[in-house]
């Protein structure tokens, strides 16, 4: 892939169909899922290093492969692992419950703005996890599971999580401009 | 299309609230029960989530830093966008939820065009104005509401009702707060519908409450302007509700009760719903804490003790050799050759 010129990045942001320059995706984010392509993606560690740092799980493989080789029970250890982070930071619970969805943080992301891509709005990367995060806690998640757009964990999920969560560099720009300040800053 | 449902679930409750409103039996249930429990239902509910949020901990020190931090006497501080004392946390605070600051700052992105298309930031105020609208005209017609609730009527309150009413249009008088509230909540609706990324990142429970809160509006409006209902029957059934000797005159319009129907739902939506930012925000860590993190040591309460602080001398003996290797400058150099072999003789 050759390296784009300053002036042909600006133009792409300005003229490539995205959201930010005007046009809409047609389905909702909840139906686009994403795509691995060589070079839209990092890397995994080698699993040396995995097992050097006892992470658990250390394994040959790729994100742009279908089979992730996830261990057995992955959505209980994923959720699991939600609950922990629940109780152990009272920002994760705030903001899971909190945010308004005003937009103010939409076109704050250098990531959206460079990208286009919704998902890179800050709101939506948290949307993300929030939704299965609503889909485990909320109250009214029988009643209302449709209209708060719910989903529950599974493989195509945790794919946009691992692509959407190296997007962000965590430089808290979004939480400059939220009214309510319900930016997760860290995601399990 | 992710409206229609909130529109649909709108308009029941308004025909729930009508029909039941109808008739002398059911007006008890709608009038005096409903309200009754919702009410408990918003306290309770309220109560549990702050409590369910204080259990978690708050380990890091986490404030979004928003300007310069206090430093060296000649660099400016920007002590409210940056607090380094409780003193200027209170005062960022205060800015925050009186004067929603964030929300001033915003900005918004756009690509102007031309030869040569170039990002553009300029400043965006109307979400931030039609917030503080909403916001503060919706505080004004609760504080109003009290005239129903207390006997003698609280002190002030027919002040503010003066000055509500100060253009003195219509009788009876029409308020101010009414008008730009209805006004602002049609506004943050219209922008939700509208704006591209707004509209994207909606869901039902956004549109909603939006809506809910339009029709209490709406029928209180109508309830005051249109249908002139009965104030004294209705100030004696909401009296009763305080007072607990609960009555029902009988002689209530039931637009009345599309009205209380609406209000209980409120007040039961409340507490499991994004409508709870009212009372998070008192609890964002990174607005209420202070930057202090260089002058006084935060505690993780959590801290695990099985991680073991590692050194740089550990890490530079761990992987001295990858980092001469690699050509990294270290502290302690490789031991040489022969200092290697004398070790050895020694050990054997
Ligand atoms: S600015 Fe804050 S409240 Fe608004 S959508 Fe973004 S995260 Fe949510
Ligand atoms: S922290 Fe920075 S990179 Fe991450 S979502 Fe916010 S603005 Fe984007």
């Amino acid at each position: 892939m050759a390296i784009p010129k300053v002036q042909e990045l600006r133009k792409a942001v300005a003229t490539e169909p995205n959201l930010f320059t005007g046009a809409i995706p047609r389905k909702d984010w909840q139906d686009t899922f994403t795509e691995f392509k060589e070079g839209n993606f990092a890397y995994p560690a080698k699993p040396e290093m995995v097992a050097y740092h006892k992470f658990p799980n250390s394994r040959v493989w790729s994100p742009d492969e279908d089979d992730w080789k996830l261990p057995d029970g992955w959505e209980d250890i994923i959720l699991t692992g939600l609950k922990e982070r629940l109780g152990k930071f009272r920002s994760l619970k705030l903001f899971m419950d909190i945010c308004v969805r005003c937009g103010a943080c939409a076109d704050k992301c250098h990531f959206f703005l460079g990208t286009g891509d919704p998902k890179n709005m800050p709101v939506l990367r948290a949307e993300l996890l929030r939704s299965v995060y609503r889909n485990e806690y909320s109250i009214g998640r029988k009643i209302l599971g449709k209209m708060q757009g719910n989903r529950p964990m599974t493989v195509k999920v945790l794919k946009e999580w691992f692509m959407y969560s190296y997007q962000c560099t965590e430089c808290r720009r979004c939480s400059v401009f939220c009214p309510t300040v319900s930016i997760p800053l860290k995601s399990p | 299309m992710k409206v229609l449902r909130p529109i649909i679930a709108v308009i029941a409750l308004i025909v729930a609230g009508g029909v039941l409103g109808m008739s002398q039996g059911t007006q008890m249930l709608v009038g005096v029960i409903l309200p009754s429990i919702a009410f408990l239902v918003l306290i309770v509910g309220i109560i549990r989530k702050v409590i369910d949020w204080s259990k978690s901990p708050v380990p890091f020190k986490i404030p979004t830093t928003c300007g310069q931090a206090k430093s060296l006497s000649f660099i400016k501080e920007d002590r409210f966008d940056c607090p380094t004392s409780k003193s200027d946390v209170i005062v960022r605070m205060f800015l925050e939820i009186f004067l929603f600051r964030s929300l001033f700052r915003n900005t918004s992105a756009d690509v102007k065009s031309g030869d040569l298309p170039k990002l553009h930031y300029g400043p965006s105020l109307w979400l931030w104005l039609f917030g503080i609208l909403f916001h503060y005209t919706f505080l004004t017609i609760v504080f109003r509401h009290l005239r129903l609730f207390t006997e003698p009527v609280l002190p002030g309150l027919a002040l503010l009702e003066y000055l509500d009413g100060f253009v003195q249009i219509g009788a009876p008088v029409l308020y101010q707060s009414d008008l730009i509230f209805m006004g602002a909540i049609t506004a943050l609706f219209i922008r939700r519908l509208i704006m591209p990324q707004v509209r994207y990142i909606s869901l039902g429970t956004d549109y909603f409450p939006l809506l809910l809160i339009f029709a209490i509006g709406a029928t209180g409006m109508l309830m005051r302007h249109y249908f002139r209902v009965d104030i004294t029957a209705i100030k004696q059934l909401t009296m009763g509700l305080v007072t607990l000797n609960w009555a029902n005159p009988g002689n209530i319009h039931p637009v009345f009760f599309m009205h209380v129907t609406l209000v209980s739902t409120l007040m039961i939506y409340f507490p499991f719903s994004k409508l709870m930012h009212a009372v998070g925000i008192f609890f964002s860590p990174t607005r209420n804490m202070a930057n202090d993190s260089r002058a006084k040591r935060h505690i993780n309460p959590w801290n695990d003790p099985n991680i073991k602080p590692h050194s740089y001398a550990a890490y530079e003996d761990e992987f001295r050799q990858f980092m001469v290797d690699a050509e990294i400058p270290v502290d302690k150099e490789l031991p040489s050759a022969s200092a290697a072999e004398t070790t050895e003789e020694v050990t054997a």
